[in-house]
């Protein structure tokens, strides 16, 4: 049985234009290479020490 | 071979000189980005958006460069009715290339109507306005406002998600179904779409009839719930199914036709009307205006506090520069006030030494000074004269002054220095020699 409260809750908000600048500023998503990237500066920053 | 992150040479270890990845790790990551990307445009292919996103949001997992990906990801965003999301895809994917990249038209598309973007604007602040008298409890208001969006925006799917809850909860199963089976018209596979028609009791091969039947509604046509029987009847005309069970409203009974009159309770109809009109607006419509006008009024004042407590943080920065330069102007002072006293200081020890410094020192210098004009050497006798002169002032002295000038070509310094010679000693031994040096 659906629980109304529950579902509701589920539904986001939509981006209206004016938040539409600061969702792109914020749009930090993350791919491989920049987890590769990471790894590799922290590579080499336990190496420098 | 080039680095795919930076486009430096690969070294023979397989890893780029300048970022040092892998390229192997790369290639592997921009493949699955791309196959994601094949799978999403597949399913969006056949209309299924909800898998197409999960499929593209994937494919930029793996590479968030994948032009492709995320322009195709912006496209069904605005086809799902989600204007602002497919335009900021469109955006992002024109940041990473600003040149041969259809998402520039998408945006020029977009923009181009200023109209056409106010009215996705309005449609985003109407849906979470519903969304908010739905959470709140105030379902009348998530009625309204959701059925004047899917009247002008019939591609909004968040829109007939909500409705449907509504239905459901209201217990009109019949209007959920339609607003779901227009969203499985969209979106052939909307997972939360085809959940609640589960929750309805829908079995899965009436979702898939469902599904089959939608195809008729035309997706750009205005949303109504009245069209239902209409609808309905078309499904029995084409199937030629003989009962009218799935109806809308199964229960009416046909009877006798009988004219009715009405003249009679016109005017009664009208004042109740009225009634309901004014009620009406006084229940449903002045609530959400004073609603829209009180969060108006939210936001300007928090406009302002934000607005002031900057001002504030300015002013207490300036009194801090105001403050530290006052402590630089005070520290000036005190450090000229100390220069000075020690200026005052070294002058007085310069008098007593001078003061102090016998006679000799003075004959010697002027003795010096004349055996350096004999010797030519009138810079030197120059410097000794004047030190001579720091001591006390001397007629020989002035004298010995002006010949090293005079020597050096500087007459014009050699005639002060006899002027003055003349003038403080008149009666000098030395006033006949330097006559004619004064007439000229």
């Amino acid at each position: 049985m659906i629980n109304f409260d529950e579902e509701v809750r589920k539904f986001s908000p939509c981006l209206e234009v004016t938040q539409a600048e600061d969702a792109i500023y914020h749009n930090d998503v993350k791919d491989i290479t920049d987890v590769l990237e990471e790894m590799y500066t922290q590579i080499n920053s336990k190496k420098g020490e | 071979m080039e680095c795919l992150n930076c486009g430096a040479p690969v070294l023979e270890n397989g890893h780029c000189s300048r970022c040092h990845m892998s390229y192997d790790l790369l290639a592997k990551a921009f493949n699955t980005s791309n196959y994601y990307y094949n799978l999403g445009l597949d399913r969006a292919c056949v209309r299924d958006l909800t898998g197409a996103v999960d499929a593209l949001n994937l494919s930029l997992k793996y590479n968030k460069q994948n032009i492709n990906a995320r322009n195709l990801l912006g496209l069904i965003y605005y086809e799902m009715g989600e204007v602002v999301s497919g335009l900021m895809q469109w955006v992002i994917s024109s940041n990473y290339l600003p040149d041969n990249n259809v998402a520039l038209k998408y945006i020029d598309e977009v923009q181009s109507d200023p109209v056409k973007l106010e009215e996705a604007n309005q449609l985003a602040k109407q849906f979470n306005q519903a969304l908010m008298h739905a959470k709140q409890g105030t379902k009348d208001l998530a009625f309204i406002q959701l059925k004047r969006i899917l009247s002008s925006y019939p591609h909004f799917v968040k829109g007939y998600l909500l409705l449907a809850l509504l239905y459901m909860d209201n217990g009109n199963n019949d209007k959920a179904k339609k607003a779901l089976k227009r969203v499985l018209r969209i979106d052939k596979n909307n997972t939360l779409a085809v959940k609640y028609l589960s929750e309805m009791g829908v079995g899965s091969r009436d979702i898939i009839e469902l599904k089959e039947s939608s195809k008729r509604i035309n997706p750009d046509t205005a949303y109504n719930d009245d069209d239902q029987y209409k609808s309905d009847l078309q499904t029995f005309v084409e199937q030629g199914i003989a009962n009218l069970d799935d109806l809308d409203d199964p229960d009416v009974e046909v009877g006798a036709f009988h004219e009715l009159n009405n003249n009679k309770f016109n005017l009664v109809y009208v004042a109740v009307g009225l009634i309901v009109g004014i009620l009406a607006f006084w229940l449903l419509i002045l609530p959400t205006k004073l609603n829209s006008v009180n969060q108006k009024n939210r936001d300007i004042k928090l406009d302002y506090s934000e607005q002031i407590s900057s001002k504030n943080v300015e002013i207490s920065e300036l009194n801090k520069q105001i403050e530290s330069l006052n402590a630089q102007i005070d520290e000036f002072n005190a450090a000229s006030e100390e220069k000075k006293t020690e200026e005052d200081e070294k002058q007085e020890s310069f008098e007593v030494v001078k003061e102090n410094v016998p006679n000799s020192t003075y004959d010697a210098l002027v003795g010096e000074a004349a055996k350096q004009i004999e010797a030519g050497q009138h810079k030197k006798a120059i410097q000794l004269c004047n030190v001579a002169l720091e001591i006390h002032e001397g007629e020989e002295a002035y004298y010995y002054l002006g010949m090293a000038y005079l020597g050096d070509h500087d007459e014009k310094n050699a005639k002060s220095a006899f002027v003055t010679l003349k003038e403080n000693y008149p009666e000098s031994s030395h006033i006949e020699d330097i006559t004619d040096y004064i007439s000229e």
